[in-house]
């Protein structure tokens, strides 16, 4: 809950104060061109969406998303950076500022899907926007190797073969990653750093900041609000434990330094000492679990492993959320949706995006 | 005596016939999918949130379910039994929210029939317990939960085991049934203590096998799916205004005094 | 054994024995049963075997009786015994080609073995409900069927349309479409959870975890067991100048382990080949 007047007409009357403060920096629904045309031309997005749907997605929605974030930013008395990346990055961390983190982050993700699209122009894009039939869920997909819309840059092909086995191997696991996206989410084409942020940290590999080696391709889902970045959004639970645990341990602490305290008063030094010892090894047991022998727990595993801090670079969206698809394929279109999406892919777009392959001369992992 | 369940016994030997998971029909489905349900959907919408989708749940519920220990089961059955399993969660998807529907439109009706309902004396006082001096001040905290959240998902008012009410939000497939899978958080953003000790609670009563036995009596649907239709993607607000508007409070009631 | 009726019969005895004076008093159940009398007779009776309904033994008919005469027929003559081992009469081995892609689909996954399976059905047609056009079915789960089903389906679609695929083509276009299916399916699967616990999901415990408790249990035993196989070998290093070998083993004997019968014949292999060694060393010193 980030919100706490309801944009629900209440029916009671309801004094909601104005606030007339002053803001330095508002957003405004970024500008894509070829969207912008086709408001003008009333056009659809040939071979994706009808024009309503372009309209309802990017021109209403994108508007609505600014509005509450300009609110929030208000409300907040917030002095925003310019740049939206640097809003997102700044109030990640900050779960207070939640409503402004999420609104952020969707204009951000909604921009950068869209404009990893272009319309279809084949012959087969004219027919492409059609309702679905329940019938559809039990079509069978195709097996053919090739495709339509396959990815032209050699540098980009070779990278994706080199990280995914074949351009048919990627295009399967990408829309299926997103057709398993059941409410709102994305699914990003991302370039994996070959190090983790901590190493680069520590080692003197690199010292500039944009001294990221990129060297294998990857696909990730985030949901709702959520980014891609993993070394800005993982550890958050390991943060939080590691608190937790510090919190006890020095309440630990207090507890026994007032015993030390009482005890002082009444006895000798001798059993002060003792007592002392006994709280350093209660201590210390907690913090030396016999870690040669026991397995840990999966969690344990799991956040050593899941969330590498790595950077990550995305280079390609595809907005797998349901209002997508709905409008014109209707409930039962998701995976002609999806097929739609790879033939509108702008593949320029998306090597534009790429950052220079580093080729690893062996493994590192 | 005797003959009774001799009877009860037979039928439950012609239930178990394996079929199909299929669309239920509702109290009024042919006026409603003739004239839309008046005051919240038009023909089409209601066709398409309630006819389309529930088939797409349905159908994809059979899809996962034929041929398992799951087939003949209901989608309530269904939730319960894969909210557990890790490798079940695309099951439990579907037959929740196969579920989650069919409970939110069992409680919709024509706004001017539903005008005549109204909540009983009972769900009232317990609705004061929580501090809702009235059906109005609970109104606008229930329809802003359900407005002020991002993505989809359900807002249910639950009765405890102790009888007192309080309001669930389940994120995406959540199911008010059961404390684990109630999903009420959003982890996608940054995490507050909040949201972590929340979660340590959770974890906490999964490891003592502590059993839910809260139930939902009333249940609003934030999904695009329940609203795109007629109000476009930005309509959510005005959907949840007219929902509440063509609430039957009869049915509602009704589920109070059943638990 | 004899059919007890005794139960049901037990208010009507019950009520004779207290007219008779055998019993004084009425026992408490008697009002109650005499005015709320089961209503269904519970006792199992045997079912008759209806003989009538058998259709009859078609072999019969070779030996029946002979219409006027008082001949019975009581072995086969030539006549029947050619009949017999001819074409006609003798069971064929059938032989589907069904059976045989079944036999090579499970051959190379063998692991679709272990789904479960369900054999039950409502009226034994239930494989004429499939429309095997496309590969998913309402009425059928997705597995190896559906495959060899396909394949089929695909080998006559060519025919008519006179593309000529070849029975493996056919085969492997229905194995790649199996696998497509699957590969949704468990992305689905695999995405759902995920989603899930990003919305606050917890899952007590999971298969993973499962098998990591049953793995530390193992971990747990070997250690003690490795604890004091060290403490034989070191003892064995020490000992060994003075006392020779044999002391160490009595400690592994007293304990208790699920691996001790496996251990024990490792070690006594183990010492006797130390002691041939040591043996032999002495003898070359």
């Amino acid at each position: 809950m980030y919100r706490l007047i309801s944009k629900v007409k209440p029916r009671l009357l309801f004094l909601s104060s104005q606030l007339g403060s002053f803001r330095s920096v508002s957003y405004t629904l970024p500008t894509i061109p070829l969207l912008d045309n086709l408001k003008i031309s009333k056009d659809e997005f040939k071979g994706l969406y009808s024009n309503n749907a372009v309209n309802e997605l990017w021109f209403k929605r994108g508007e609505q998303l600014v509005e509450g974030l300009n609110q929030l930013l208000e409300e907040n008395n917030i002095n925003p950076p310019s740049d939206l990346n640097e809003l997102i990055t700044l109030t990640f961390n900050k779960p207070d500022l939640y409503g402004i983190y999420s609104y952020a982050s969707l204009i951000h993700n909604l921009q950068f899907s869209l404009e990893s699209l272009k319309p279809n122009e084949s012959e087969a894009g004219k027919y492409a926007i059609k309702k679905s039939e329940p019938s559809d869920l039990l079509k069978t997909p195709s097996i053919s190797q090739t495709f339509n819309n396959e990815p032209t840059d050699p540098n980009l092909r070779e990278w994706i073969v080199n990280s995914f086995g074949s351009i048919a191997e990627f295009r399967t696991l990408l829309l299926n990653s997103a057709k398993g996206v059941k409410g709102d989410g994305l699914v990003w084409l991302v370039a994996q750093a070959t190090y983790s942020e901590s190493t680069l940290r520590n080692n003197q590999f690199s010292s500039n900041a944009n001294g990221f080696k990129y060297s294998t391709l990857s696909i990730m889902n985030t949901y709702n609000a959520g980014i891609v970045d993993d070394s800005i959004r993982s550890g958050q639970i390991t943060k939080l434990k590691q608190q937790k645990q510090a919190k006890i341990a020095s309440l630990k602490k207090k507890i026994q330094e007032r015993k030390h305290i009482t005890k002082d008063q009444e006895n000798n030094e001798e059993t002060e000492r003792a007592s002392e010892e006994d709280a350093l090894a209660a201590l210390e047991g907690e913090a030396s679990f016999p870690s040669d022998l026991t397995l840990g727990t999966v969690e344990e595993a799991e956040a050593a492993t899941l969330y590498s801090d790595r950077k990550l670079l995305p280079l390609l969206a595809i907005d797998a959320s349901s209002r997508n698809y709905l409008l014109d394929y209707g409930v039962f279109g998701k995976q002609q949706y999806l097929d739609n999406v790879w033939d509108c892919i702008d593949w320029d777009v998306v090597s534009k995006r790429a950052p220079i392959r580093f080729k690893q001369s062996f493994e590192m992992d | 005596m005797f003959r009774r369940s001799f009877k009860v016994a037979k039928s439950s030997i012609s239930v178990s016939r394996r079929s199909l998971h299929e669309v239920p029909v509702l109290k009024n489905q042919d006026s409603f999918l003739q004239n839309g349900i008046e005051g919240l959907y038009s023909p089409k919408g209601f066709k398409s949130s309630w006819v389309d989708y529930q088939k797409y749940l349905t159908l994809n519920l059979t899809l996962q379910t034929n041929g398992t220990e799951n087939e003949l089961r209901t989608p309530y059955q269904i939730l319960l039994q894969t909210a557990k399993q890790t490798t079940e969660q695309h099951t439990f998807h579907f037959a929740s929210q196969a579920h989650n529907n069919h409970f939110c439109f069992e409680q919709l009706a024509n706004k001017t029939e539903a005008q005549k309902t109204k909540p009983s004396r009972f769900l009232l006082e317990r609705l004061a317990d929580q501090d809702f001096a009235n059906i109005e001040s609970f109104r606008d905290h229930f329809l802003l939960v359900a407005d002020s959240s991002f993505g989809q998902g359900w807002v249910f008012l639950v009765e405890l085991p102790d009888k007192s009410v309080k309001i669930v939000k389940c994120g995406n497939d959540g199911t008010p049934y059961y404390y684990g899978k109630n999903q009420s958080l959003d982890l996608n953003g940054g995490i507050d203590e909040g949201s972590f000790e929340y979660l340590n609670n959770l974890k906490h009563l999964a490891s003592k096998q502590e059993r839910d036995f809260s139930l939902p009596l009333l249940g609003i649907n934030c999904w695009d799916a329940a609203f795109i239709n007629d109000y476009g993607v930005t309509g959510k607000a005005d959907y949840l205004s007219n929902f509440w508007d063509c609430i039957n409070w009869d049915v509602v009631n009704k589920r109070l005094f059943q638990v | 054994m004899k059919i007890q009726t005794k139960a049901t019969g037990v208010l009507e005895r019950t009520s004779h024995y207290l007219k008779a004076g055998i019993l004084r008093e009425k026992p408490a159940w008697f009002n109650v049963v005499g005015s709320h009398p089961p209503m269904v007779d519970l006792t199992k009776k045997p079912k008759k075997f209806d003989t009538q309904a058998q259709e009859n033994d078609p072999s019969k008919s070779l030996f029946q009786k002979k219409k006027g005469g008082e001949l019975f027929k009581t072995r086969s003559n030539i006549y029947d015994r050619q009949q017999r081992h001819n074409s006609i009469s003798r069971v064929p081995k059938l032989e589907f080609l069904e059976d045989q892609l079944r036999d090579v689909f499970y051959h190379q996954h063998p692991w679709e073995f272990s789904r479960p399976k369900t054999l039950i059905e409502n009226e034994g047609n239930e494989s004429k409900q499939c429309d095997w056009s496309h590969m998913l079915q309402l009425h059928k789960p997705l597995d190896g069927e559906s495959v060899v089903q396909r394949t089929l389906w695909l080998l006559q679609d060519s025919k008519k349309n006179n593309k000529n695929m070849t029975l493996f083509e056919a085969y492997d276009q229905a194995r790649f479409e199996f696998y497509r299916l699957r590969m949704e399916e468990e992305m689905s699967s695999t995405v759902s959870k995920e989603e899930s616990t990003m919305y606050g999901a917890i899952f007590p415990s999971t298969n993973l975890d499962w098998g990591i408790k049953k793995e530390q249990e193992y971990i747990d035993a070997w250690t003690k067991v490795a604890g004091e196989k060290t403490k034989v070998r070191d003892a064995n290093k020490d000992g060994r100048a003075s006392n020779g070998s044999m002391g160490a083993d009595d400690v592994v004997e007293n304990k208790q382990s699920i691996w001790e019968t496996v251990f024990d014949a490792s070690d006594v292999s183990e010492a006797s080949l130390e002691e041939n060694s040591n043996a032999q060393t002495k003898d070359n010193a």
